[in-house]
Formats: C-alpha cells, sequence, structure tokens
C-alpha cells in the first residue's frame, strides 16, 4: 500500500481507537496491522506527536509481567479531531465510491 | 536480556552518530515494545527478527532528520549572513555613487572638475621697490573658478634656489572664471630685483606648491595634477566599491534563493 496513503488515515484510525478507551501503544499497533501493514515501531513517533499536539495524554499503569506500560488516552480536542477526520473521510470514500461507479462517457 | 541490550545500545550509537533528535524518546519507545513482547511470550530473538537489523530501524528516523531543511543554527548563520551582505551591498554601493559625482572624495579634500585645463596667467607685474610693493595682475583663463588660493612671492638667486625666508606676505585670492585680478605684494625692503628672480607661488589645498617666474603674460599655475590624481584615485575608489558593492550583492542572491528553495522543499 503507498505510504502517503497509508499515513495519512493511520492518524484516523490511531483516534478512533483511542476514542472508545485508552490504550498502550504496542496494543495500538497490534490491532492496526491486523487491517494495514505497518512497521512495528511506525505508530510510536505517530502517538508522540499527538501527545504533543495536544489531542492525547498519557499516564503510566502498573503491568503484572514487565515495566510500567505507557498509556494513550484521547482528550477533549483529540475527540473534536477524530469527529473531524472521520467526517472528512466518510465524505471522500463516499465521493471516490460514486466516482467509480460513474460512466464517465456521457 | 544481553541480546536486548545489546541491540538497544547498538542502535543507539547508530542515532547519536546520525545526530537524530529526541533519541532517548526513541530508546524508550523501543523498550516499550521490547517489553510489551516479552510479555506476551516472545523470545528477544524473535523480537529482534521482527524489528529488523539496529541499521534499519535507525534508517526509519535518519531519513526524517535529512529531510528537515533547516537546523536551527545554520538558519540562524544563514540570516546573519544575508542581512551582513545586504548592509554591504548598500554601503558599498552608496560609497561608489558619492565618490562618482564627487561628495566625497579618498584623498580628504574636494574633488574638482574633471577637465581641468592651465588656470592663470600673469598679465602685468610692476616692482616698486622704493614703496616696497610689486603688483601683479592676474588673469584665470580657465572654466574653473580660482578659489581661496594662498598666493606669495618667492625670491631666488641666480642658482635658481629660494632665498632662505625670503617669502613675502601671503594673499587668500580668488580669480572666477575669465577674469583678472589685480594683486599688491608687500615687497621685503631688502629684496631687489637685479639680484633674484621673483616669482608667484601658489600653495593649493594639498600644501603642493606651484610658482610662475614674475614676467608678462607668462602662465604660471598648474595645479592640474593634483586633481588629476585625485580624480585617479577616486575613479579607482569607485570601481573598488562597485565590485565590492557586486559581490556582496551576489553572495546576498545565492544565500537567498538557498532559503527561499530550502522553505519550498519544507512545504511540498
Amino acid at each position: 500500500m503507498d505510504i502517503q496513503f497509508k499515513k495519512g488515515n493511520l492518524d484516523l484510525c490511531v483516534l478512533h481507537l483511542l476514542n472508545k478507551r485508552d490504550y498502550y501503544g504496542y496494543e495500538i499497533s497490534s490491532i492496526i496491522s491486523r487491517y494495514i501493514e505497518i512497521g512495528e515501531i511506525t505508530i510510536y513517533p505517530i502517538l508522540r506527536k499527538m501527545q504533543h499536539d495536544g489531542l492525547l495524554t498519557y499516564y503510566l499503569k502498573e503491568s503484572n509481567d514487565g515495566p510500567p506500560r505507557k498509556y494513550y488516552k484521547i482528550t477533549l480536542e483529540g475527540r473534536a479531531k477524530y469527529k473531524l477526520m472521520k467526517e472528512e473521510w466518510e465524505e471522500f470514500y463516499k465521493n471516490l465510491t460514486k466516482f467509480f461507479m460513474e460512466d464517465h462517457n456521457d | 536480556m544481553i541480546k536486548r541490550k545489546g541491540y538497544i545500545s547498538k542502535l543507539k550509537k547508530i542515532l547519536k552518530k546520525n545526530k537524530v533528535e529526541n533519541i532517548d524518546e526513541i530508546i524508550e519507545d523501543i523498550n516499550e515494545l521490547f517489553s510489551a513482547k516479552i510479555s506476551e511470550g516472545k523470545s528477544e530473538n524473535s523480537i529482534i527478527t521482527e524489528l529488523g537489523t539496529p541499521e534499519s530501524v535507525a534508517k526509519q528516523y535518519i531519513d526524517k532528520n535529512k529531510q528537515k531543511p533547516m537546523g536551527n543554527l545554520s538558519k540562524v548563520i544563514k540570516f546573519s549572513f544575508i542581512g551582513i551582505c545586504s548592509v554591504f551591498t548598500i554601503l558599498f554601493t552608496l560609497a561608489a555613487i558619492f565618490a562618482g559625482i564627487g561628495e566625497i572624495d579618498v584623498t580628504g579634500a574636494s574633488v574638482y572638475d574633471r577637465d581641468i585645463e592651465k588656470n592663470v596667467y600673469v598679465l602685468s607685474s610692476q616692482t616698486d621697490f622704493k614703496n616696497d610693493y610689486i603688483t601683479v595682475t592676474l588673469k584665470n583663463v580657465s572654466k574653473n573658478d580660482f578659489e581661496d588660493q594662498i598666493l606669495h612671492l618667492e625670491y631666488l638667486d641666480n642658482g635658481g634656489d629660494s632665498v632662505g625666508d625670503a617669502y613675502s606676505e601671503q594673499k587668500v585670492v580668488t580669480i572666477a572664471s575669465n577674469s583678472t585680478k589685480t594683486i599688491s605684494f608687500r615687497n621685503p625692503g631688502w629684496m631687489y630685483s637685479e639680484y633674484y628672480e621673483i616669482v608667484v607661488c601658489v600653495r593649493d589645498i594639498y600644501n603642493v606648491s606651484s610658482w610662475g617666474t614674475l614676467k608678462n603674460g607668462r602662465e604660471f599655475v598648474e595645479i592640474i595634477n593634483d586633481r588629476q590624481r585625485v580624480n585617479k584615485e577616486n575613479t579607482y575608489f569607485v570601481i573598488c566599491e562597485g565590485v565590492l558593492a557586486f559581490i556582496s550583492f551576489t553572495i546576498d542572491i545565492i544565500l537567498i534563493t538557498n532559503v527561499v528553495l530550502q522553505k519550498k522543499k519544507k512545504c511540498l
């Protein structure tokens, strides 16, 4: 899959998951990579940037089998951004579908 | 544990070598990945296999870094140079213009017209030793005013050498272009024309004397060479400043173009 195309939509995927509940980095990476082929470490810089931009916050939670994990939590701003991105994507998807269905030789 | 440690330190080394930013954050993420996978039950070996070599992991961060158009320091340096070159260009250009139009002079004196002709003729002279006066009529035949020149008389012996302190009083004289003027000098009483040749001497602004013998119809002032010297020096000055201005300007343009292109790259 084309990298540029992928990159734009990964943010949306991350927000989609975090909009439902808090996750830690590896979880997000695992879930998404079931659907979209991404590198092992691709997700981490994305999460950092979003946290930096105020869309997410994080906290540490003790885990049974290892060091404390960094859990990400979506902010109000993040939710707003998710809503916006989702709408834009749906609009795009709708128009693209229309485009593919049309017979352009009219 | 050792495999992981070795992997992490190798990765760190490569990142450091390539001057990647936020290395600590990157290592934190890798460690998190390791921990998460280990708790899933994966072995260090398989984790490393899935991750890839430290070089390939580092590459993902290095490329991003290289795409960064300008580090802060190089930005500061570039903009400083642009500023400096702009200032120099303006200064050099102004200097060249002012020197060129004659407003300033590199030798520290005012610049005269470029085509100077021989200035002044001794039209006539009269000596009145009885009353200790020597009168000289001068005509300015050039198109420049003979302005504020300091005249005096000098006395030469047979050998043509100036006789000691035998100067007359000094007179400041201005003769407009194409006009005449009569000047009287008080003769030091003991000078007699039989023994001495009397010359009219003018000292110009550069303190260089020119003189002409006190004989009727004899042209005498010739301070052309000094003025030509000034003009020549000014011309060299104008050329130098012009070249410097051009060089500063060129460097300026190169730097500005460089900055603009990099900014464009960033936007794309």
